[in-house]
């Protein structure tokens, strides 16, 4: 059988000699188990042909059976879906508009961080600065609590008396503090450049204006 | 238990992928093609052949194997044009194919044409001796049952049966070598294939000849 094999496959290729045919022929005639052999070696060869056969007709019906989606699934290939079509124009000004919302956010984050820095600096310089007299006499109280009313601080600067040189000083210094205490720089630092320049004779009080002065410019 | 669409087009896109991909990859090695590249290929052959399905163009007697290599040949090498073998094949092409292979026919008009014995069970026709032949078939391994499969069935030459299998394909060796090998492979192949066979019928009593016993070729 080890080599019958061989001289089967090239019989039924017909790759013999016709010697060699003959005696192939004349052996099926006489020897029972080379025919036996023979026989089931076709039988074989009949059964893989038959086995192929088949599975080709089943694969063909199944591929006619089978939808097209079924059969993107078993191969594994995604279903086509329609992209989202892009708009780079609008995928560059909402890119934009995140990086500037980012910026404004972030320059008011700075701008309100400084400010509540320079408003405790003015509460600092208030309360360094400024000592309050003990004027019993005054429609308002001259503690820093009470320098709320700048409206009446302002109508007590323009009304001190002009030749109490005194009484204007501490008029002008006290509307100057409730300015920076209402946190009104610009209103502080004009009364107070003012108040250094008409008390100018008067050199410790124009000193401590310069040196608030000073200290606002900080 | 009977197959679904879905098995059976399972079963051929699984079972002829590792070779298909390998093939593909070691043809349009140049191209530097991946395994992804070749799985696409792949993948889009099933999809042409629902379609050549749903449009009428392939035959009922197709062998489905044969055709979808030819074509996913046929797409490889309009991919890859520059480099690498031109496939003339059209894909579109009608497979109708006999419904035979040359040697399947062969050994049909030579089944038909031996003559029987006398108290001979007919195998040929027997359906226990064709189920036990389907069993032993069944439980034939691989590269066995590719390689009995493409040499019988599907006409392939040794040389292009091992151009086609991985274990023959990439060892480095020459195509005639190759060739040997694959000729020596399918002959202790099918010896191992027929002594199953003939034990499994002297088993049934439908032979009376037991098969001498020898090492199988696991």
């Amino acid at each position: 059988m080890d080599n019958n094999i061989e001289l089967f496959d090239r019989y039924i290729e017909d790759k013999l000699s016709e010697r060699e045919r003959r005696d192939f022929d004349r052996r099926l005639q006489d020897d029972k188990g080379f025919a036996t052999d023979f026989r089931i070696h076709l039988f074989t060869l009949q059964g893989i042909c038959r086995e192929a056969e088949q599975e080709n007709v089943e694969f063909g019906h199944a591929m006619k059976k089978i939808s097209e989606e079924d059969l993107m699934r078993i191969i594994g290939r995604a279903s086509t879906t329609v992209p989202l079509r892009r708009n780079p124009l609008r995928e560059r000004w909402v890119w934009v508009a995140s990086v500037a919302a980012i910026l404004v956010a972030g320059i008011f984050s700075v701008i309100s961080v400084h400010r509540s820095a320079m408003d405790n600096l003015d509460d600092v310089i208030v309360a360094y600065n400024y000592i309050p007299d003990s004027d019993r006499g005054s429609d308002y109280s001259t503690s820093v609590d009470g320098l709320v009313d700048i409206a009446a601080l302002e109508e007590a600067y323009q009304k001190a008396p002009t030749d109490d040189i005194q009484a204007r000083e501490d008029a002008g210094m006290r509307l100057a503090m409730a300015y920076l205490k209402a946190h009104d720089r610009k209103k502080a630092v004009e009364i107070l450049t003012d108040l250094s320049v008409r008390f100018a004779d008067d050199e410790e009080f124009a000193a401590q204006c310069k040196k608030i002065l000073n200290q606002l410019k900080q | 238990m009977e197959e679904t669409y879905e098995e059976i087009v399972r079963r051929w896109y699984v079972r002829l992928r590792p070779n298909f991909t390998d093939f593909l990859m070691d043809r349009y090695k140049q191209t530097n093609m991946r395994l992804a590249d070749a799985e696409n290929i792949y993948q889009d052959v099933f999809i042409a052949i629902h379609q050549n399905i749903a449009e009428g163009r392939i035959g009922a007697d197709c062998d489905w194997r044969n055709y979808i290599i030819r074509v996913g040949l046929n797409m490889a090498s309009k991919k890859y044009r520059r480099i690498g073998k031109q496939d003339s094949l059209d894909e579109t092409e009608s497979e109708d194919g006999e419904k035979f292979s040359a040697k399947a026919k062969k050994i049909h008009d030579l089944l038909k044409d031996l003559p029987a014995e006398e108290c001979e069970t007919n195998l040929y026709t027997d359906p226990e001796a064709q189920a036990l032949l389907g069993e032993e078939l069944i439980h034939t391994p691989e590269p066995c049952a590719s390689i009995i499969r493409n040499s019988y069935f599907g006409d392939m030459t040794d040389a292009e049966i091992a151009e086609e299998l991985a274990p023959y394909r990439d060892n480095g060796k020459s195509v005639a070598a190759n060739a040997k090998a694959v000729k020596a492979r399918r002959w202790l192949c099918m010896r191992d294939l027929v002594y199953r066979v003939k034990l499994a019928l002297f088993n049934a009593g439908i032979i009376d000849d037991k098969p001498e016993k020898w090492k199988r070729n696991g």
